[in-house]
C-alpha cells in the first residue's frame, strides 16, 4: 500500500519537475537521406529559444516533427512529461508568411477566434466576453481598428500581428514561431518583441526559428545551433560564439557569408 | 381536377438533384480553398471502369442491368482512385495535379476500352451507359432521387457538424494540430463526401461534366466575399439554382441534355460573378480604380493652385485669402495638369458639385475648396517632414483615415514636436487645425 503511494507521489513529482518540452534521440528521415538526427533538448519554461542554422538544415523540419506531423519520426518527444501525441493542444503555432493562403475569405477577427476553436468545441456560439477577448488580442498588438479587414489586405508585418493575436487567445504553455521577424517592418518587431517579454513573464515557453544573426543576441535567452544535429544548445552568453556558429554553418558558407 | 404543372415524379426528382447541387456547392468550397477541386474529376472519371465492369458482369451472370449495381461498381473504382491518389500524394514524388491527371487518365482510358467491349455486346441495354457519360435526370427513377437527396443531406449535415475543424485544417493545417484537430481525418472526410457527390451526381450530370459541381460555383461564391460562412451560403444557392434551372429544362423538354444545361447556367452565374463580384470581379475593380483615379486627379488640381500660387509670390506663406483671391485660367490649368479639355471638364464638375470651386470664366477656389487645397498641401508638407524626421510613424500616416490621422498627430514625440513648432510654424498650426477637420475626399 506504501509503496504504491509513494510510486504515485514520486510519478506526480516527476511529471510537476517536467520540462515543458523534452525531446530525446529523435531522427528524421525523407526518403533515404536523415535530416536530422541525435537531436536531444530539455527546454525550460519562462525562456525564449531561438533555432538557428543555414538552409535545409532541418529546423522547420524540428518543429514540424514536434507537432506529429512527419511519417518517418523516431525519437520520444514529451510535453510536460507526457507524449505529444495527445498533448499537441499545449502547443501554439505560428506559421510561416509563405505557408499561408493570403486570398482565404476570412477576416482578421475571424481568423484570431480560431484561435478560441478548442474552448468553444464543434458548436458552442461565440460569446460577448470571448469576442472581447479577440478584441483585447488585437489590442495588444496595435490591429484592433482592421477587425473586419480580409487577411490579403494587410500589410506583412500586419499579417504577422494578427496570427500573433491568434497564438496569445489559444493561452497556450509552448509557443513555435516559424521566422516571424523575416521581412516585418520596425513597427511589428517591437511589437513582436513586447508580446514576446509579456509571454516570458508568463512562464511560457517559446522557440524561435530565426535567421539573422545579427539580431539574435538581442531576441534569445537561449539558444539551438542546428544543423542535422544539435551542434549547441545552452545560454546565449555561453553559446553564441564565434566557434559554434562556424560549426554550424560550416556545411554552406556561402550562405554563412551572405549573413554578414 | 386541375393538373399540377410538374408530375410529382419530376418533383422528386427536382429535390434530389436541387440537394445535390446545394451541398455539392457547399463542399466544392472547402476543396476550393484546399487546393483539391481536381479530386471530383479524378474520382468521377475513375467511376466508369466500375461501371462498365459491374455491367460486364451482370451480363455475365445474366441479371438484370440495375442502376443500383453500376452505381456500386463505380463507388469501387472511384474509392480505388480516391485512395491511390491519397497515397501518391503522401509519397511526395508527384505533386497533386500530376497524380490526379496520372489516375484520371489511367483509369478513364481503362474505362473507355471497357466500353467498346460492351458496345460490341449482342445487348440492347448497352445504350443505358451512356446516360452516365452525359447525363440525364429525367430517366432518374423516383428511388434515385431519394437515394441522392438522403446522400446529399448526410454529407451537407457532416460539412455543417465538422465545420470548426474542416474550417481550420483548410486554412492551417498545423495551427489545426495545436488545437487537437486530425488534418488527416478531414481529408478523408472531404474526400468521401466528394465521392459520394460524385455518385450521386453522375446520373444527373454525367462523369464529364460532374466536376462543374464542386468547382463552378465555388469559384464564384468566392468573387463575392471575404467570409467564408457567406461563401458557403452563396456556393450552395448557386449550386441549387443551376441544378434546378438544369433539371427543369431537361425534364420539360424531352431532348434537351441535363448535364450539360446545368453546366451552361452555372457558367452563367460565374461570367456574372467574374464581371460584377465585389471581390475581384471586373467591373467592381475597375470602378474602384476609377474612384481612386478621380480622388487623385482632385488632388492633382488642387495643387496647381499651390504651384502657381508659389510661382507668383514665392516667399508668401499661403493663407486662406491669398488663395481665394487666385483664380486661374482654364488655359493655364489645362497645360499645368496635362489633360484634355474633357478630363478637366469632368473633374472640375465633381469640384463644382463639392462646393470647392466656381467657375465664371476663370476658375476660383472656394473658402470650402481652399480648405481642402491647404489641407492637400498641409498633407504632402506633413509626408516629407516626416520621412526626414520620423519615418516610423508614415505608416499609420500614410492611411487617409482621420482617426489614423489624429493618432500620427498624438504620436509625435515631443522633440519632433517642438521641432516641427520650430521649423515650420504655420505647417505646424495648420495641420494640427486642419487635419482633423473632416475628411474631404
Amino acid at each position: 500500500m506504501n509503496a504504491k503511494i509513494l510510486h504515485a507521489h514520486n510519478k506526480e513529482q516527476s511529471l510537476r519537475n517536467a520540462y515543458p518540452l523534452s525531446v530525446a534521440d529523435l531522427m528524421v528521415h525523407y526518403g533515404k537521406d536523415p535530416v536530422l538526427w541525435d537531436v536531444h533538448l530539455d527546454i525550460e519554461s519562462g525562456c525564449i529559444v531561438g533555432v538557428m542554422g543555414p538552409n535545409g538544415a532541418g529546423k522547420s523540419t524540428l518543429l514540424k516533427a514536434i507537432l506529429d506531423v512527419i511519417p518517418n519520426t523516431t525519437g520520444v518527444i514529451k510535453i510536460f512529461g507526457k507524449p505529444v501525441k495527445h498533448q499537441l493542444h499545449q502547443l501554439s503555432y505560428v506559421p510561416q508568411r509563405e505557408s499561408i493562403d493570403w486570398n482565404y475569405p476570412i477576416t482578421v477577427t475571424n481568423l484570431v477566434m480560431m484561435g478560441l476553436y478548442r474552448k468553444l468545441g464543434m458548436f458552442k456560439r461565440v460569446s460577448m466576453a470571448e469576442r472581447y477577448a479577440c478584441i483585447q488580442a488585437l489590442e495588444t498588438v496595435g490591429m484592433s481598428e482592421y477587425g473586419d479587414a480580409q487577411i490579403g489586405e494587410l500589410s506583412g508585418g500586419q499579417q504577422q500581428r494578427v496570427f500573433f493575436a491568434r497564438s496569445l487567445i489559444q493561452d497556450s504553455n509552448i509557443y513555435f514561431l516559424d521566422e516571424p521577424f523575416a521581412g516585418v517592418d520596425a513597427k511589428t518587431e517591437d511589437v513582436l518583441q513586447e508580446v514576446l517579454r509579456m509571454l516570458k513573464k508568463r512562464d511560457k515557453c517559446i522557440i524561435i526559428i530565426h535567421h539573422n544573426l545579427h539580431t539574435a543576441q538581442k531576441l534569445f535567452d537561449q539558444i539551438i545551433f542546428l544543423n542535422g544535429t544539435v551542434i549547441a544548445y545552452g545560454p546565449i552568453q555561453e553559446t553564441f560564439t564565434k566557434e559554434n556558429i562556424r560549426n554550424t554553418y560550416a556545411g554552406e558558407p556561402k550562405s554563412f557569408f551572405q549573413e554578414f | 381536377m386541375h393538373e399540377l404543372p410538374f408530375h410529382y415524379n419530376t418533383l422528386v426528382v427536382l429535390f434530389g438533384t436541387c440537394t445535390l447541387g446545394l451541398s455539392s456547392g457547399v463542399l466544392g468550397v472547402f476543396l476550393l480553398l484546399r487546393r483539391r477541386s481536381l479530386i471530383g474529376d479524378a474520382i468521377s472519371h475513375g467511376s466508369l471502369p466500375g461501371i462498365a465492369l459491374a455491367f460486364l458482369i451482370l451480363f455475365a451472370l445474366g441479371m438484370r442491368i440495375s442502376t443500383f449495381g453500376l452505381l456500386l461498381g463505380a463507388a469501387v473504382t472511384c474509392f480505388i482512385a480516391l485512395s491511390s491518389l491519397q497515397y501518391f500524394s503522401s509519397l511526395k514524388i508527384l505533386d497533386e495535379g500530376t497524380s490526379i491527371a496520372v489516375i484520371l487518365s489511367a483509369l478513364f482510358g481503362f474505362g473507355i476500352f471497357l466500353l467498346t467491349i460492351i458496345q460490341k455486346l449482342p445487348t440492347s441495354s448497352a445504350s443505358g451507359i451512356n446516360r452516365f457519360l452525359y447525363g440525364k435526370p429525367a430517366a432518374m427513377l423516383f428511388s434515385d432521387a431519394i437515394v441522392i437527396s438522403i446522400i446529399s443531406c448526410i454529407t451537407l449535415t457532416l460539412i455543417l457538424i465538422f465545420y470548426r475543424p474542416i474550417h481550420a485544417c483548410v486554412f492551417d493545417s498545423l495551427f489545426a494540430r495545436t488545437l487537437g484537430y486530425k488534418p488527416e481525418r478531414v481529408d478523408i472526410l472531404l474526400g468521401l463526401s466528394s465521392l459520394l457527390m460524385v455518385l450521386s451526381g453522375l446520373q444527373a450530370t454525367g462523369i464529364i461534366l460532374i466536376i462543374t459541381f464542386l468547382i463552378i460555383p465555388a469559384v464564384s461564391a468566392q468573387l463575392w466575399t471575404k467570409q467564408l460562412p457567406t461563401m458557403l451560403f452563396l456556393s450552395g444557392g448557386f449550386g441549387l439554382c443551376s441544378t434546378f434551372i438544369g433539371t427543369m429544362l431537361s425534364t420539360r423538354f424531352e431532348n434537351a441534355p441535363a448535364g450539360p444545361i446545368i453546366v451552361l447556367s452555372s457558367s452563367v452565374i460565374f461570367v456574372f460573378s467574374v464581371l460584377l463580384g465585389k471581390r475581384g470581379g471586373i467591373i467592381s475593380t475597375s470602378l474602384e480604380l476609377r474612384s481612386q483615379k478621380k480622388k487623385r486627379c482632385i488632388q492633382q488640381l488642387l495643387r496647381v493652385w499651390q504651384t502657381s500660387f508659389e510661382n507668383i509670390s514665392p516667399d508668401e506663406e499661403f493663407s486662406l485669402d491669398s488663395l481665394s483671391s487666385l483664380s486661374l485660367p482654364h488655359a493655364y490649368v489645362l497645360e499645368k495638369t496635362g489633360w484634355t479639355p474633357t478630363q478637366l471638364y469632368g473633374i472640375a464638375k465633381l469640384l463644382r458639385r463639392n462646393g470647392w470651386i466656381e467657375i465664371v470664366e476663370e476658375y476660383t477656389l472656394t473658402p470650402d475648396g481652399v480648405r481642402a487645397a491647404l489641407t492637400t498641401m498641409r498633407r504632402h508638407e506633413l509626408y516629407h517632414f516626416l520621412i526626414r524626421n520620423e519615418p516610423s510613424l508614415l505608416h499609420t500616416f500614410s492611411n487617409t483615415n482621420n482617426m489614423q490621422e489624429t493618432r500620427a498627430r498624438t504620436q509625435l514625440s515631443p522633440e519632433i514636436h517642438s521641432l516641427l513648432q520650430e521649423e515650420h510654424p504655420i505647417l505646424f498650426s495648420e495641420t494640427v487645425e486642419l487635419l482633423m477637420g473632416e475628411r474631404y475626399v
